[in-house]
């Protein structure tokens, strides 16, 4: 009896499922040739992942209505369809940050825990980037936007860090590569973390993620050593 | 488990409450039967995807606007050739852009011809390219990620375009992770349901 597609979709996961369940796929070809499919599906996400999909502006659908109007035989009344909104896209994070402008979010810097946990909206990247070295562009981790609620908050994923003699400070960088700000501190050896941040800053350009090592001085400008930097798009 | 054994255990639904397109058969019938909002319906769920695809093999805003509008107009005057049991009125549409945007890649191609007769005599004839399948697989892919809604949008693409863990997904969500689980499950399904049957699935090549 072949396992339902559940069971598959977790071995194309690479989920532990029952050992029946494992054995049966191995040597069913259907199974096997479905758990394919839904690979091939997960190998083709990050191309489709960079495409928004755009309507056409509304005097495409006038024309449309005007052309079909005009042929012979046919009432020539031609409903109004509800054009849809601007298309929900990838990270409809546009509408978000103003909203959260409005609603007056404070800047500020708070542990991830310390946020309240809304239960609606559903949490939602808006914006993303890869962290790499600034010298030879080698992978150190994620950063993401994220909105909950009211509260907007940037995760950071990173291979651990040396903060050598002094600490972490996780910085947003203006995108005129003029103006910065202190988000807060990266905890040594910790990889996991999230930092509130401020949709007024985000829209303002600080977009530009920096991981930077600072010295337990009375400096507190950014030190020019940083360790891991991406632009959030 | 699923009962009796049988195939179409394998197709079975497991995702509640995501069946696309419930009206999608009464939407061509009452196309077929000439009726002008069922155009203004197949436009407002469809004129996005149709017009992406344009844009995307043709690369100009003005060229997808007009090959949107005769993709519509187009589905009008074959209307009678809308057949629910062929198959979605999205797979329909996407069949007839590729047409219509393989005509206008046609019309490209002999201008470029043209262009060479009047230099060159013997320039040899210039073959049309031919219509990227894998140019509308990827739109396709992209309107049911869309469509997926959030969080579970954004936990597919953390997992299979940012590589997180999912253990780091649910961290970076504050989502439990057998929540996070469940969602790539279910998405994975639903991203599968959602271009079964469109795009190269459903083209003749
Ligand atoms: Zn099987």
């Amino acid at each position: 009896m072949h396992p339902n597609d559940e069971v598959l979709v977790a071995i194309a996961l690479g989920d532990e499922v029952a050992q029946g369940d494992a054995e049966h796929v191995r040597g069913c070809a259907e199974c096997g040739a479905t758990v394919t499919e839904l690979a091939g599906l997960i190998a083709r996400v990050p191309a489709a992942g960079d495409i928004d999909l755009v309507e056409p502006p509304a005097e495409v659908w006038t024309r449309i209505a005007a052309e079909v109007a005009q042929q012979p035989g046919e009432v020539s009344s031609v409903a109004q369809p509800d054009l849809p909104a601007a298309a929900d896209g990838r990270w409809s994070r546009r509408a978000w940050l103003l909203g959260a402008a409005a609603a007056g979010v404070a800047v500020g810097v708070a542990g991830a825990q310390l946020l309240p946990r809304l239960a609606q909206p559903q949490p939602t990247v808006l914006m993303r980037t890869s962290l790499d070295t600034l010298d030879t562009q080698q992978p150190g981790g994620q950063a993401t936007l994220i909105a909950q609620g009211q509260s907007l908050q940037l995760a950071l994923n990173v291979t651990p860090l040396d903060p050598g003699g002094g600490f972490l400070e996780v910085w947003l960088i203006n995108i005129d590569l003029k103006r910065m700000v202190s988000i807060g501190v990266l905890p040594a050896g910790v990889t996991q973390q999230g930092f509130a941040v401020s949709g007024d800053l985000v829209d303002a350009g600080y977009r530009i993620v920096d991981i930077s090592r600072e010295l337990l001085d009375d400096r507190p400008e950014h030190s020019g050593d940083s360790l891991l930097r991406g632009t959030l798009v | 488990m699923s009962p009796g054994g049988g195939n179409p255990s394998h197709y079975a639904d497991p995702v509640p409450g995501d069946a696309d397109e419930p009206t999608a058969g009464d939407l061509l019938l009452r196309l077929r039967g000439g009726d002008h909002s069922a155009l203004a319906d197949l436009y407002r769920a469809h004129a996005a995807l149709v017009h992406t695809i344009a844009l995307r093999l043709l690369g100009d805003h003005h060229e997808a606007e007009e090959v949107t509008q005769r993709v519509f107009v187009g589905a009008w005057n074959s209307r009678h050739t809308a057949d629910p049991s062929r198959g979605s009125s999205a797979a329909w549409l996407v069949g007839i852009t590729r047409n219509t945007v393989a005509d206008r890649l046609g019309q490209r191609a002999r201008a470029v011809r043209d262009l060479h007769a009047v230099r060159d005599s013997s320039a040899a004839p210039t073959h049309a390219p031919a219509v990227d399948s894998s140019v509308i697989d990827r739109v396709l892919l992209a309107r049911a990620l869309a469509g997926l809604g959030e969080p579970r949008a954004s936990i597919v693409r953390l997992a299979f375009a940012d590589d997180l863990t999912h253990e780091q997904i649910a961290a970076t969500l504050q989502l439990p992770l057998g929540t996070v689980k469940s969602h790539l499950r279910r998405g994975l399904l639903q991203l599968r349901k959602g271009i079964k049957g469109v795009g190269n699935d459903a083209s003749q090549r």
